[in-house]
């Protein structure tokens, strides 16, 4: 459970006074367990920090003729999610479900990206931790696929 | 001369009872050899071509261990990055 929305990973590092503004920016959102909160490719038109619960993200894996979302990550509270909404091209690049009963912090785009361009010193500081996000997924996906390559070469030319 | 004749024809109809079984017996072979490299590919892992102690027989006994193997790899990427950020290059390497 994320006691405030100054502990999640987006919004960590800002002073109370200013996290509380975001705050109000968003609107609390229930997800019931099994639901699907998105799916791949849609537009990212929002983005949502986990206040309880855990989601999934997934991708669609063809298997035996049938297509299964196959889970690629689970996140608990402090959690960003849909953070493709604050990065062009606003597209999703997995689809998320809850895996329990789950409560969200949803944000719009556009107000949030408003409000960050009012104030710059906010903005700096989330901008930070949203690089640090997107670096993170980078390193887990680069480190993923390489190792992919290496297997596929070891395995083929042995 | 009949007998000699009977004896040729029987000669003739062994050797090629005995190249039919030979090449029939080779085609079993095959066969099997083909069987058993293709069951060593099913039963090796999409990602890490470990191999599988069972062969998943449902799709989603697959996702289960597709699922299993990347919170395996993720949770080793994860511990290699944060607790040892300045090895970054060993995490590209299982």
């Amino acid at each position: 459970m994320l006691e405030t929305l100054g502990q999640s990973e987006l919004f960590a590092g800002l002073p109370e006074p200013a996290w509380r503004e975001l705050e109000g920016l968003g609107r609390r959102r229930a997800v019931a367990a099994g639901e699907t909160l998105f799916r791949i490719g849609d537009d990212a038109r929002e983005f949502h920090v986990i206040r309880r619960g855990r989601l999934e993200l997934t991708f669609p894996l063809a298997v035996m003729g049938e297509t299964k979302e196959t889970r690629f990550q689970s996140l608990e509270a402090g959690r960003t999610v849909a953070w493709s909404a604050l990065v062009p091209p606003h597209r999703l690049t997995m689809s998320a479900r809850a895996s329990t009963d789950a409560e969200l912090l949803s944000f719009e785009r556009v107000p949030v990206l408003e409000h960050l361009a009012r104030r710059p010193d906010v903005g700096f500081v989330v901008m930070g931790n949203l690089s640090r996000v997107v670096a993170a997924r980078l390193h887990e996906v680069l480190a993923l696929w390489l190792r992919e390559v290496q297997r596929n070469v070891s395995h083929t030319y042995r | 001369m009949w007998i000699v004749f009977v004896v040729a024809a029987a000669f003739f109809v062994a050797i090629l009872g005995m190249g039919y079984f030979a090449v029939q017996e080779s085609e079993r072979e095959r066969a099997a050899r083909e069987a058993g490299e293709a069951a060593r590919r099913e039963l090796t892992c999409a990602l890490c071509d470990d191999a599988l102690p069972l062969r998943p027989a449902t799709s989603d006994q697959v996702v289960f261990e597709v699922e299993r193997r990347i919170d395996a790899e993720l949770r080793d990427v994860a511990h290699a990055l944060h607790a040892h950020p300045e090895r970054l290059g060993r995490i590209f390497h299982a």
